[in-house]
């Protein structure tokens, strides 16, 4: 079972990087980090560091949330839509081990690009001398915001497996880029429903409609720690710890709802 | 071992499409449609034999080949395979499928997508390239092996799929129309294979809507016709069995015997001075004999004329097309 789960996972990372897209995603993150310290030299002297800290985060964290829904869709779309989905079912590989391979491969992906970028990150911000903020150094809060990224990273691709294993491929996409969408915005909803004025305030139907959303779709602003890097705060681990907790139960979730539409699937 | 390979009993599949185009239409019925692709199936595949299965376009076989290899869920009837349902994978271990247009990883090159495939049936890495060294020499793509397969032409995507439905060695060999679209180099190399395969005792299910393919490699066929599997047994059987004529050389035909043979034959030829050769019903064959010797006439020849595949073809086809 494990020699099949990598086999489909070596292949799923060879067809990323083969593709196109990755190579202008990772182009683009190296680009994101060169802005930030062209545009630190705009920034009056004591915003300098700030600016190189919060491009290069941008950078990773961008990149990484792109490059999972963009990657994930597009091999799974050219998957089904390419019909070598055809070839590999009556294979003996489980359909379940289809699923985990892909999300494994992708996982490793991930990996391999959040750590590239962020070298590039922390080199850029060691060459400016902006490894250091308040007399702290932003080093352990930047392992933390990789860690998070990461996990986030693997949140969505685990959306993307799921809706592929039902719906056609390009709603699948859309259907992935919404969700994500929604899990950055999702604590603004919570904010506006916590609220006793506003639009979400009365017991009308938006209110009822807001709060399956924000019950359903995690709020990946908890992965999001850029405050803490730009004033020098320590994450502590045990958000840390919880974050992880919570990554991993969405991405179970969303896999297992994945396997099982996915074995269900006819493949015509 | 069991001496058959594959069974199919009664199967049958309806698609059923929902075109959200036609909601403008506001008539609910139009936007659900079924399509009944398959509906009664029935086929016995014995082992170590070449089994074609024959139809027009359209007429049921590649969803009949698809709900065998688990790709779809059949809405009735039964499949078994080497005594198993088809999404057991240790009997998925055993077959070799060849899609009916083979779909490929383009990013890869043949030999990764041989050794990707060999990867998953559990494979060691020097079985592995013995494998595809072979292989890829089999069908004739040693010196494409390397070559990207954005540049591969439709025959060569197809003797390439031919390699990786083998790559297990597999003792069921399901081969979706693999002639077509090959130039004459290409289908020999597939019919060599088939050939080959059947010598080493491998069991070989394909199927086809070119009677010639079938007529010349097939131990036993299946006819299906809209969904319908119309004949099915040993090839020789079945043309024999459907044997309703004969044909006869007569002589010294008279006037009077020629009109005779012109009302009961379904065709008559003027072989000259007197000879002609007609081909007869067999149900108005006695009666006809008997008056035509009456009338002088000297039967030089009588024999069953067999039909060759193609009328089979075409008249199982139209008894098909008559139902509907
Ligand atoms: N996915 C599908 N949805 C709807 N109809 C289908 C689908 N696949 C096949 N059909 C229909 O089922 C019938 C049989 O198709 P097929 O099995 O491909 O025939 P064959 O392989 O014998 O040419 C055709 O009428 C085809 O249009
Ligand atoms: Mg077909």
């Amino acid at each position: 079972m494990l020699g099949r789960i990598l086999a489909v996972a070596q292949n799923t990372r060879r067809e990323a990087y083969r593709n196109r897209a990755f190579t202008v995603l990772v182009i683009v993150g190296v680009l994101l980090n060169t802005v930030g310290f062209v545009l630190s030299n705009l920034a009056e002297p004591s915003q300098k560091a700030r600016v190189i800290q919060n491009f290069g985060y941008f950078a990773v964290s961008f990149v990484s949330a792109i490059t999972a829904i963009l990657i994930g869709v597009i091999l799974l779309y050219k998957e089904l839509d390419r019909k070598t989905i055809y070839t590999l079912i009556p294979k003996p590989v489980m359909r379940y081990e289809i699923v985990l391979g892909k999300f494994l491969g992708l996982g490793q992906l991930l990996f391999g690009l959040v750590i590239f970028l962020s070298i590039g990150w922390v080199g850029v911000m060691w060459l400016f001398d902006a490894l250091v903020v308040n007399s702290q150094s932003v080093l352990d809060s930047v392992g933390a915001a990789v860690f998070l990224v990461l996990l986030e990273s693997l949140i969505v691709t685990s959306i993307a497996l799921m809706f592929s294993g039902w719906t056609r491929p390009f709603l699948s996409g859309v259907f992935s880029f919404l969700f994500f969408v929604t899990g950055r915005v999702v604590f603004v909803l919570e904010e506006h429903l916590a609220m006793t004025k506003g639009p979400l305030s009365a017991d009308g139907p938006l209110r009822q409609l807001v709060e399956i959303v924000v019950y359903v779709v995690p709020d990946l602003s908890i992965f999001n720690i850029s405050r803490e890097i730009a004033l020098g705060i320590p994450v502590p681990g045990h958000y840390l710890w919880s974050a992880s907790a919570f990554a991993g139960c969405y991405i179970l979730v969303f896999l297992g709802i994945g396997i099982v539409l996915f074995g269900r699937r006819d493949f015509v | 071992m069991s001496d058959v390979v594959l069974e199919v009993k009664d199967l049958a599949k309806r698609f059923t499409l929902v075109e959200l185009e036609r909601l403008l239409e506001l008539k609910p019925s139009a936007v659900v449609k079924r399509v009944e692709a398959v509906r009664k199936v029935s086929l016995t595949v014995p082992t170590g034999q070449v089994y074609g299965f024959l139809g027009p376009n359209g007429a049921g076989k590649t969803t009949t080949m698809k709900m065998c290899m688990d790709l779809i869920q059949p809405t009735s009837g039964t499949i078994q395979i080497f005594g198993s349902t088809p999404s057991d994978p240790s009997i998925k271990q055993r077959i070799g499928y060849l899609p009916e247009h083979p779909y490929f990883y383009d990013y890869l090159r043949p030999q990764e997508i041989l050794d990707y495939f060999g990867r998953l049936f559990g494979i060691g890495a020097t079985e592995r390239m013995r494998r595809i060294d072979e292989l890829l020499s089999r069908v004739g793509l040693q010196h494409a092996r390397n070559r990207s397969l954005r540049k591969f032409s439709k025959g060569m995507l197809q003797r390439l799929g031919v390699a990786s439905a083998l790559i297990n060695d597999p003792d069921l060999i399901v081969l979706d129309e693999p002639l077509s679209g090959l130039d004459p180099m290409g289908r020999k190399a597939i019919r060599d294979i088939i050939i080959e395969e059947r010598a080493k005792g491998k069991t070989i299910f394909f199927s086809s809507h070119i009677l010639s393919d079938i007529e010349h490699l097939c131990d036993r066929v299946a006819i299906v016709v809209n969904g319908v599997v119309k004949r099915e047994g040993e090839l020789s059987s079945l043309l024999q069995s459907d044997t309703r004529t004969s044909e006869m050389l007569l002589r010294n035909v008279s006037e009077e015997a020629l009109t005779l043979i012109n009302a009961h034959s379904t065709s008559a030829t003027d072989m000259g001075s007197s000879t002609w050769k007609a081909v007869v019903p067999q149900s108005e064959m006695s009666k006809l004999l008997i008056q035509l010797l009456q009338c002088g006439a000297i039967v030089d020849e009588l024999q069953p004329h067999q039909d060759s595949l193609e009328e089979l073809f075409v008249r199982v086809s139209a008894e098909g097309s008559a139902v509907c």
